[in-house]
Order: C-alpha cells, then structure tokens, then sequence
C-alpha cells in the first residue's frame, strides 16, 4: 500500500474542493462563513413573509390573503427569523471569530460542528414544507399555545420535528462553543483577558443547553396531547393549558437573551475599536452579562400578565423584570462611558454599533414599561409589544449582526467593502425601520391588538406609514447583499488591521484569514487584548 | 383613500403637529376609576423613560460631536471608574423602586373583586363572545356584525372607510348599568381567547376549563368598544367586543326584554316551518354563523374546513341525523352549537344546507326533529 | 511524537467536556419529563 504518505503529508494550505469542501467541511471558517450564507437566505424568507404581512395590513379589508394563511405567515416569519436567522447568524459569527479571538486553531468539535449545521437545512425543508401542506403552514403564533396549536392540520408533526432538529443543532453549537472557548484558549490568555464578544457567547452557549431542553420536553408533551392522548395541557383531561406557556416562556425568555447577548458582546468590540480607547468597565461588563442571563430564568411569567396569576406570583415577576434594567443600564452606560473622550471616526460598523445602542435602549424602554404589571395590562398582545420587540430585535440584534458583518468582512474576505454604499445602508436602514415600527406604539396604544390580518379603519394612517417603511426597508437590505457579494468579489485590498483602533488576536493573522490559523498558539503581547 | 399619500408626506414633515390632531397616539384614560390610575401611571413611567432618554441620549450625542477624530480628539486612557460605576448602578435601582411602589399599589386594588353587584360570564367561542349574566339567567351571544362581516370578505370589493366601526361591532352588545361594581368572570369553550376593552383599563386571558375575574365600575354612559387580544385561529381578527354602558333604569328594561325573548324562543320549538320560512331563516343563520368556515358558496376551505355543497352529509337522507348531530354537539374544529341556537334556527339551517348550493335534497326539517335529536345523543 | 501527544489529549479533553455538557442538557431534559410524569 502506498498511500501512507498522502496522510502523512500535511499541507497548511490545503483545502478540499468543490461541494466537498462545504458538505464535508469541518473547518470553523468554512462553516461560518455556511451559517451566515444560511442566516442572511433565511433574512429574507422571513423578510418575504413580513413583507406579505405588511401588504395586507396596508390598507383596511382584506386584499391579499386569507386570514388562515395571514396567521400562518405571522407564525413562520418569527419562527424563521428567530431560529434561522439571528440564531444561525449568531454562531457563524461565533464560529468564524471565537478561534481567531482565543487563538485555537479550530473549534474543538468539528465534526459535530458541521453536524450542527447541516441539521439547520433540514429543519429548514421541514418547517417550510408545511406552506404548502393541506390545511396550510401553522397558524397559532410561533408560540404554539396549546389548544389553538392542536388545531394545526397535517403540519402539526412537522412544526414539532423541525423545533426539536432546531434545538438539537443550537445545543451542539452550544456545546461546542463551551469546549472551545475552556480547553483551546491560547495558554497565557486568561477569562478575564477573552474578548467581551467571547465572553458573551459562553454565557450564552449556557443559556442555550439549559432552556432548549425545556422546549423540547414542551414541545414533546404537545405531540402526545395531539396524536398519543394524553392530556397534559387539555383542561377537558385534567390538564392545564395554562402550563404550556409557564414551560414555553421558560425557555423563551432566556432565548430572548440568547438573540440579544451576542448582540452585546458585538458591539462591546465594535465601540472600543472606532474609539480608539479601551472598552470602560470590562469587568462590570462580564458581571452584567452574567447577571442578565440568571435573571432571564425568574422573569419567565411577565409574558403572561393576562392569564389570571396569583398576585403574589404578579408582584414577583414584576419587580424581577424591572431588576434586569439595572445591568441592562450598566451596559450601555459602560458603552457611553467607552465613547466618551474617545477619538471617534464613524465608518459604516460604528454607525450600526451606536444605532444599536440608541434603538435597543428605546426598545429596553418600552420593555420597562411593559414590565410594570397594571399597565401590561393594557399594552399586553397589542402593537405596542409588536413595536417593542422588533426594536429590541431588529434594530438591536440584527443591527449588531450588520454591524459585526461589516466590521469583520475585511478580515473574511481581504478586501474593503465600499464604504460610501455601507452607509448609504445604514442610513436607509435605521429611517425606515423607524418609519417601520415608531408608528406601531401609536396603534398599540390606541388599541390594535397584534396577530390580525385587519382592522378598523382608526388604524388605517398608522399602518399604511408601517408598510411603507416595511417595504422600504426590505429593498434596502438588498443593497446589503449587494455590498458584500461585491467586497467578496473584490475591492481595495484590506490590511492585517484593517481598521485603525483594532485589537486583539483576530487582526494580527493576515487579511484575509488563512485556511489554517494559529496551529502554534500565539504569545499574547502587551495591550493587544486591551479593547476588551 | 386619495388624501392617505398626503396625508402621509406631511406627516413626514411635520409628525408631531399632525399626529396628535389628527390620530390616536396615546392610551385611553378610559372610563373607570382604575383605568384612569392605570392611564395616570403609563404617563408617569411614559415621562420617565423620556426624560432619562433625553439625558442618556444627550450626552452620548455631546461626545459624538465633540470626540471624534476629525475634531482632533485625542483618546483618553481611561477604562473605569468605581465611583461611578456605583453611582450608575444606584439611580436606576431608585428610580425602579419608585415606579414599582405606585404599581403595586395599584395591582392590589385591582386583584379586590369583592362586593360586586352584578356578575356576568363571558365565555370565548371561535369566533364569538358568549355572556352569561348569572344573576339573571339570562345569556347573549355577541359575534360580528354583518355589515362588517361582509366587508371583510377576501376581495369583498367593499370599503371597509364607510363603515365606522368595522371590525368593533356586533349583533348584540353586553349591556350593563353605570355607576356599579360589575364582576366579569372570562372562560373559554375551545381555545384561549382574551377579553380586552381598553376604556376598562385592562384585557384577560380567556381559558378553557379555567375562570379568571376581574372588575369595574364604569363611570360615563356610552358605547365602549374592543378585540379579542390573543390569536385564536382563522377568526381571531372577527370576533370584537362591544359594552354598552346605560343607567340602571335602561339595564333592568334591558334585562326584561330578554327574559321575554328567552320565553318566545322555547315556545318556537312546536311551530312547523314551511320550506319557503325555513330558507328564509335559514340562510340568515348560515351567515352569521358558518359562513367564516365553510364559506358563502359552501365550498369550505380545503384542508381546513370542509365543503357543505355535495357532501355525503348533507346530501345523503340517511345522515340527516348525523347532519343534526354535527351542529348541535360539534365534531373536531366544529363548535357546538346546540347551546346557542334554539330548536328552530337549527332546523332552519339544516333544511338550508340541504337544499342550497345545488344539494336540493328537498328535506325539510322541523324544530320537533332537533328536539328529538338533542335527546337522543348521549354524548 | 509530542505534538501529536498533546493533540490526542486536547482532543480526548474536549470529547469528555462535550459529553458533560450533552448530559447536562439531556438531565435538564430528563427532570423535565419526570417532574411532568409524576404530576400527570
């Protein structure tokens, strides 16, 4: 046999090719650079279902759709966007960047890395499939309330087998986020010295193995209410509908801190780097993030004001919700505290960086208000929540995902993008996602409840504004893809450092990064970690 | 729709002016004592957050300006500050203690529903409102008017800007008196609903097996007007929920007519229909009551709902029976409607479904027949 | 010979940390489903 050399022979420079190279890929890049292809298809499979919702809501009456396939998009575009699109963005993110970050040369799974993504297409076929299904996609919100989601027709095993592929793909990401950022740190950096971005990923990975199973366990018991009867949530049977959504929330609230945490810790790279001045408060930072992430698991309930709590139970979840603001608070405050007597230049990942920090508060406003228990209960399931988590969530966390996009897309690709389209981007984006969601408090607060296809013509003015801003801003992402296809593609040539005030141990591998990095772990010089 | 364009170019001009003359921007102070302190307190906390926006945004814009680069800022060294770091953790820890004193004040208050004059039931239905008003015996069902419902057929080819309360009127609104503690219990038959009338001050969670209560004192006489607030399926944007506010004289009238009402119905029971009556009668109920699921042709919805026009059901003389059976106790996604609809109606809309849409069975059922039925089923 | 060592070991580290926090995630699931066995 002489095949022996070809193993022994170790090439740093090769690489597989062709479709081998994506379906077989256990390389961090490669797959991060798959699930940010997949996060931004997925943008806009749920962007397109936004933009049927915002047709239908453009006027009065019912033009487009049916109310059934209405409610079916309602539930897809969050399912979609949550777990298709920030989610999967979030770890690409974290799979391209956390080895350069701690300096390891992989991740250190990565064969259940690739498992981890390929299971997202799947899901993906799964979940998709049922639009087309006999009694159409699910309809009962991506919340999936018992008795309602029962109702579902033949997609119903579909829903539940594509949230338990979806859960098992993030717990291994998870997992192997956890086993990277403990064993393949490079050996002189400590966990006080990582990188805030990482920093917030490990918390996050936690966040993820204790709340996914949860869902899986809720889901489960859905499946054996419908098709192996038993009655965990069906009053008629004993049951109580009400536990569903104790269980669901207990996992969703710590998965609305999974999307934002990541977010966070974007932006807490992205500030110091365009200030050219070291993050404030790195510990304080750590801490709130930790502190955020526990509180997530005791504010479960204060999406469930409405359902008849005991008082007791109400007063709790109260004041355990409004606690949060306070290291919520602290992060932006240290943001602030960053940017203050920096030297500040605003290229087009600063501006998305300070956009977050301006929208995600007003976002974390309306989320205060929404935490006081007597006023819920008038804004509860109305526009004003609608309004509310879109700003938490798109102009927050997809905005630090952009943001994040552009300020490493040099370091992926060895090119500039074209800074004058970025900001033209980041301008379009931040007026009409405005346009998009300010006037949705309007018509929360004068009584538009969420989650229908129409509405009295009161309503009218608001939401034709909404649409118009809706549609704007689904073109203007469009120029997003434009801009990176055409940086991947070419442009001026990016340096090591590619921006003036960077740090840490991504910049100092060259643009754009080898196939192959830090195989000998590199020896942390003086200040490089400083950003935080 | 012609000015809507206008009306949105200035809009983008000159926002605050045009907004608040024109639209609803804010909460309702509403109607009773507590949505009042409810309105009180979002305006409070509402003055809040605007305030330390303003402050936190204004010193974050103060050092955009004033640091940056091409100012010739040069970067400070500087990376924390223990002083105030505490201090940034204490205010906002004060202030959220002072809105959470108010708000559990005001919570309690709302948890007493002791000593209330009257209690009505409101029971969620896809897609309807049923209110049971305990006292009395008496029960209403309040489902969307036809008007709208019309109107909000896909493509209906109809303006819903004719209609002033499209989408928040019913047939039959919840009357009650002024000035009195009411009781409002909430409950569900299939899925969970939610009963919100925001001049109340508050919505709740509408769910089977379970009863939540609530209450208020409504202060001013008037027609009040709301949505189910929690997705409950195909219906969920047509089921609203109308309460007309009256004195007390004008409720207990109220209250008379329909005791009477409820006598008519149980007499209708012996009447014998005609073919021409029972058509008549019968579309009427089909359009209130079944037209959302098996549609005006009575083609239904494929996958979803099932078609009435040629279906073994209504067509077949042996499943005549069944065909009863099916309205008055349900059947899967089928409400029950044997509570709702008296002997007659159902008997009307059963020879219509026979006979409609080219069924032209020629069966004509009797209310006699549908007592028998609702006898027979030991379901 | 030693780099390979080191590598075996990081991995086999790895492999074990993965396999507790796959436990980890799989109890939470299981006291999940007991607490609901037993309850039902």
């Amino acid at each position: 046999m002489g095949t022996i050399a070809k193993d022994t022979h170790h090439d740093h420079e090769h690489k597989p090719t062709g479709l081998k190279r994506w379906f077989f890929s256990t390389n961090h890049k490669d797959i991060g650079t798959l699930y940010l292809i997949f996060a931004l298809t997925m943008f806009f499979v749920g962007g397109a279902m936004a933009m049927v919702i915002r047709a239908e809501l453009f006027q009065p009456g019912l033009q487009f759709v049916d109310p059934q396939f209405y409610n079916s998009m309602v539930t897809i575009h969050a399912l979609v966007m949550i777990f298709g699109a920030v989610m999967p963005a979030g770890v690409g993110l974290a799979n391209w960047m956390i080895p350069l970050m701690i300096g390891a040369p992989d991740m250190a799974l990565p064969r259940m890395n690739n498992m981890s993504f390929w299971i997202l297409p799947f899901a993906f076929a799964l979940l998709l499939s049922t639009i087309f299904m006999q009694g159409g996609g699910p309809a009962g919100g991506w919340t999936m309330y018992p008795p309602l989601v029962l109702q579902t027709g033949d997609a119903f095993p579909f829903l539940i087998f594509a949230v338990h592929l979806l859960g098992i793909s993030s717990i291994m990401g998870a997992i192997n986020i956890i086993a990277t950022v403990f064993n393949m740190r490079a050996p002189e950096m400590s966990l006080m010295q990582m990188p805030l971005f990482v920093w917030t990923w490990v918390i996050t990975s936690f966040l993820l193995i204790a709340s996914i199973p949860v869902l899986a366990g809720a889901v489960t018991m859905l499946l054996t209410d419908k098709y192996f009867a038993t009655s965990f949530f069906s009053a008629a049977g004993g049951g109580d509908p009400v536990l569903f959504q104790h269980i669901f929330w207990f996992f969703g609230h710590p998965e609305v801190y999974i999307l934002a945490l990541p977010a966070f810790g974007i932006v807490s790279s992205i500030i110091p780097t365009f200030s050219r001045k070291p993050l404030f408060g790195y510990a304080s930072m750590v801490y709130a993030t930790a502190s955020i992430a526990i509180l997530s698991f005791f504010v479960w309930a204060h999406h469930m004001f409405t359902v008849g709590l005991p008082i007791k139970g109400e007063l709790f979840f109260m004041y355990a919700t409004m606690l949060i603001a306070v290291p919520t608070g602290v992060k932006v405050f240290n943001w602030m505290a960053t940017m203050w007597k920096g030297s500040m230049t605003f290229e087009t990942p600063m501006l998305f960086a300070v956009g977050f920090v301006i929208l995600f508060t007003i976002g974390g406003f309306s989320g205060l208000m929404l935490g006081i228990t007597p006023v819920d209960f008038q804004y509860h399931d109305t526009y004003f929540v609608v309004a509310h988590f879109h700003y938490v969530l798109l102009t927050g966390a997809v905005f630090a995902l952009m943001a994040a996009v552009y300020y490493w897309l040099p370091k992926w690709t060895g090119h500039m993008y074209d800074e004058r389209l970025g900001k033209i981007h980041f301008w379009l984006s931040t007026i009409t996602a405005n346009i998009l969601f300010f006037p949705q408090h309007f018509l929360g607060l004068a009584g538009m409840p969420r989650r229908i296809p129409d509405y009295n013509i009161q309503f009218a003015d608001f939401n034709m504004m909404s649409s118009i801003g809706g549609f704007a801003y689904g073109v203007t992402q469009l120029l997003f893809v434009y801009i990176v296809i055409k940086c991947a593609l070419g442009g001026k040539k990016a340096k090591a450092v590619s921006w003036e005030g960077a740090k840490g141990l991504e910049w100092t591998v060259p643009s754009p990064a080898p196939f192959h990095t830090f195989e000998t772990p590199p020896k942390i010089k003086k200040g490089m970690l400083e950003n935080g | 729709m012609k000015s809507a364009y206008q009306k949105i170019l200035v809009l983008l001009l000159l926002m605050p002016v045009t907004a608040l003359a024109e639209w609803g921007l804010n909460m309702t102070p509403g109607v009773t004592p507590i949505s009042k302190e409810i309105y009180d307190l979002h305006m409070i906390v509402l003055w809040v957050v605007t305030v330390i926006g303003i402050l936190v945004f204004g010193v974050m814009f103060w050092s955009i300006f004033h640091h940056r680069k091409s100012k010739g800022a040069k970067a400070a060294k500087f990376s924390h500050s223990t002083t105030v770091e505490i201090l940034w953790t204490i205010i906002p820890t004060a202030i959220i203690i002072s809105l959470a004193v108010p708000a559990t004040g005001l919570l309690i208050r709302m948890d007493d529903t002791s000593e209330a004059k009257i209690t009505i039931k409101a029971t969620g239905i896809q897609w309807k409102w049923k209110y049971d008003y305990l006292d009395e015996g008496i029960t209403i069902y309040s489902s969307l008017d036809a008007n709208s419902q019309e109107v909000a057929q896909l493509n209906s080819g109809l303006s819903p800007m004719d209609h002033e309360n499209y989408l928040l009127d019913v047939d039959e609104p919840l009357v009650v008196p002024v000035n009195t503690k009411l009781r409002l219990l909430t409950t569900a038959e299939d899925v969970i609903h939610a009963w919100w009338i925001p001049e109340l001050g508050w919505k709740r969670d509408a769910i089977p097996g379970f009863i939540n209560d609530n209450w208020a004192v409504i202060e001013e006489p008037g027609t009040y007007r709301g949505n189910c607030t929690e997705i409950c399926g195909k219906g969920h944007g047509y089921m609203p929920i109308v309460v007309k506010a009256v004195s007390m004289e004008e409720y207990e009238a109220w209250v008379d007519d329909k005791k009477a009402l409820k006598l008519a119905a149980l007499e209708s029971q012996n009447k014998t229909l005609t073919m021409d009556e029972s058509m008549a009668e019968g579309e009427k109920v089909y359009k209130k009551q079944c037209l959302m699921c098996h549609q005006a042709n009575g083609q239904g919805v494929p996958g979803a709902f099932p078609g009435l026009a040629g279906s073994v059901i209504a067509t077949k003389s042996e499943n005549t029976l069944e065909h009863l059976y099916r309205i008055i106790y349900g059947k899967n996604l089928m409400p029950k409607f044997g509570d709702q609809l008296s002997d007659l109606e159902i008997a009307a809309v059963t020879t219509y479904e026979r006979n409609a849409w080219g069924n032209d069975t020629g069966d004509l059922i009797q209310p006699k027949e549908v007592a028998e039925a609702r006898k027979n089923q030991t379901k | 010979m030693k780099s390979t060592g080191t590598k075996e070991r990081l991995s086999k580290k790895n492999k074990r940390l993965a396999i507790i926090l796959g436990l980890m995630a799989c109890s939470f699931y299981g006291v999940f489903v007991l607490i609901f066995a037993i309850n039902g």
